[in-house]
């Protein structure tokens, strides 16, 4: 065996962290992570001995399955969905744009400003209680979707633009380039990482109050109405159930818009095929 | 694009500093119209800053710069500065799209992408060029804008011999096509010897112009380290070391 502090020691380490960050190495951690989760849970369950309070995971399990085959649960998706759809086309339509505008004109920067301040301390509940005022049910979940998306996407495309690689502003400048081709083909592709990581966490907050407005203000064909109804009806393992497809959905989409992104991102610096 | 012999290119006393550190101190000199002049001095001496005056892209404190201001300007940085999602040629089509034609544009770009080796590239992003390859597409690029004075900062640095040779044959055979008035900035003796008609030595921070040298032998002749410029070459060494 090696002394501690051989530099061949150094090879070795290297070789086991390398291991331990491969793909099937980080899916059996997240596996374990899951089991341990669930081990808990059913533990803590049995604790408790009480399903209203906290049912058992097989509980909710079959909860879902119940739910899934349900006639209602499909429409519930597809409308919830549907929502969330909107609502994030409409905050990265609105928010790339005034995140545009705001990167090239301070002015534009400036008065937007106590804008986005006031709607991100805003807290969601509070914006979904007065939409409920102005909206229809199912409006109510868009609206508040879209306005704490919206800042994020504001504020990721500005710090994209304004974080352009001065040096290539520079050449731009020496061979007159003009603004246009520098938006378009300089400052909006130099933003994209930053697009896409907002994009990213908008997509996420989308669920996140889309659930939540359908919740309060009950629109037929939603998530968050089969979920108040099971609240309702004191059925813990439904609304659980409810929850546990909400996460999965949020997370496959936030999957499928990384994995899209990743793709893009790579294909950009490549060769076409 | 040529300018006309009679032009004269000139700085007057030009001086700058950044907050209390001065970086160019009373330069003046002369750029023959069609001529190659380097401009040789110590790293970090103040070489770049005096091209980004010539070119505009930074304001003198003090002094002239006649001729100039009326003119356009091709550079080739340090860095290649790419734009890594365009291919090849829209990398250079970028820079030529503020000029009118957009086929003419094509046509120049395609043709000095061929001359720099390239031509198998063109749809090939940066990321995927070596980095001879990527300082060869800065040069094309350079050269495809039509401009009225070529600026190349250290544009054969920090790649190995062969290489340099190479970029700087490859600069020889694209200057020959339209004989631009270039200037460029190097460190090395050796590259100031073999490509420059004219060379500017410059002493370290704050740059001062110590002294200007004629090259009349013809470029092509030249061979990259050879002695023939021996005597011209100990004197630019001990100018620089002083």
């Amino acid at each position: 065996m090696r002394p501690p502090g051989d530099p061949k020691n150094l090879t070795v380490e290297r070789g086991q962290r390398q291991k331990r960050n491969e793909p099937s190495g980080k899916l059996g951690f997240g596996l374990l992570g899951i089991c341990a989760a669930v081990l808990l849970w059913r533990l803590a369950s049995g604790m408790v001995g009480s399903s209203l309070i906290l049912p058992p995971p097989g509980e909710v399990v079959a909860s879902f399955l119940r739910i899934a085959s349900g006639p209602g649960f499909w429409t519930a998706v597809l409308g919830s969905l549907r929502r969330v759809g909107i609502a994030f086309a409409l905050s990265t339509l609105v928010g790339g744009l005034s995140g545009t505008i705001a990167a090239l004109s301070g002015f534009f920067k400036s008065f937007i400003a106590p804008f986005l301040t006031t709607i991100r301390a805003t807290p969601v509940l509070a914006l979904i209680l007065v939409a409920m005022f102005w909206l229809p049910a199912s409006g109510v979940p868009i609206f508040s979707a879209f306005l704490m998306a919206y800042p994020l996407i504001h504020g990721s495309t500005c710090a994209g633009i304004e974080s352009v690689d001065p040096e290539l502003l520079q050449m731009a400048t020496v061979f007159k380039v003009p603004a246009r081709t520098i938006l378009f083909r300089l400052r909006l592709p130099s933003a994209s990482p930053y697009f896409l990581t907002g994009a990213k966490s908008a997509l996420g907050i989308s669920w996140k109050v889309v659930v939540a407005g359908e919740l309060l203000s009950q629109p037929a064909f939603a998530l968050g109405t089969g979920m108040q109804d099971a609240r309702l009806s004191l059925d813990t393992a439904s609304v659980l159930a409810w929850a546990a497809a909400t996460v999965f959905l949020c997370g496959m989409s936030e999957f499928i818009l990384g994995f899209a992104s990743r793709r893009l991102e790579k294909g950009r610096m490549e060769r076409p095929t | 694009m040529s300018l006309s012999k009679q032009q004269l290119l000139q700085t007057q006393d030009i001086v700058k500093s950044f907050g209390n550190r001065q970086i160019i101190s009373g330069i003046s000199a002369d750029f023959p119209p069609s001529s190659v002049t380097a401009i040789l001095g110590p790293s970090g001496c103040g070489k770049t800053s005096f091209l980004n005056i010539l070119a505009g892209l930074i304001p003198a404190d003090s002094g002239r710069l006649i001729g100039f201001p009326q003119l356009s300007f091709s550079y080739s940085f340090q860095d290649p500065r790419l734009l890594p999602w365009l291919s090849c040629l829209d990398n250079i089509l970028f820079a030529l799209s503020g000029l009118d034609d957009e086929k003419t544009s094509r046509e120049r770009a395609l043709r000095f992408i061929t001359a720099a080796g390239l031509e198998a590239y063109t749809a090939f992003k940066p990321l995927q060029l070596s980095g001879g390859m990527r300082r060869r597409l800065s040069l094309a690029r350079a050269f495809s804008y039509p401009s009225d004075v070529l600026l190349l900062d250290e544009a054969f640095a920090s790649v190995d011999l062969k290489l340099r040779i190479d970029l700087m044959d490859l600069f020889s055979l694209l200057w020959r096509e339209e004989k631009r008035t270039t200037i460029f900035v190097t460190h090395d003796v050796q590259d100031a010897l073999y490509l420059a008609d004219r060379i500017l030595v410059f002493s370290s921070r704050p740059a001062r112009l110590l002294d200007t040298f004629s090259i009349d032998t013809s470029r092509e002749t030249r061979r990259y380290g050879s002695k023939d410029f021996s005597e011209l070459e100990e004197r630019l060494y001990r100018m620089i070391l002083s």
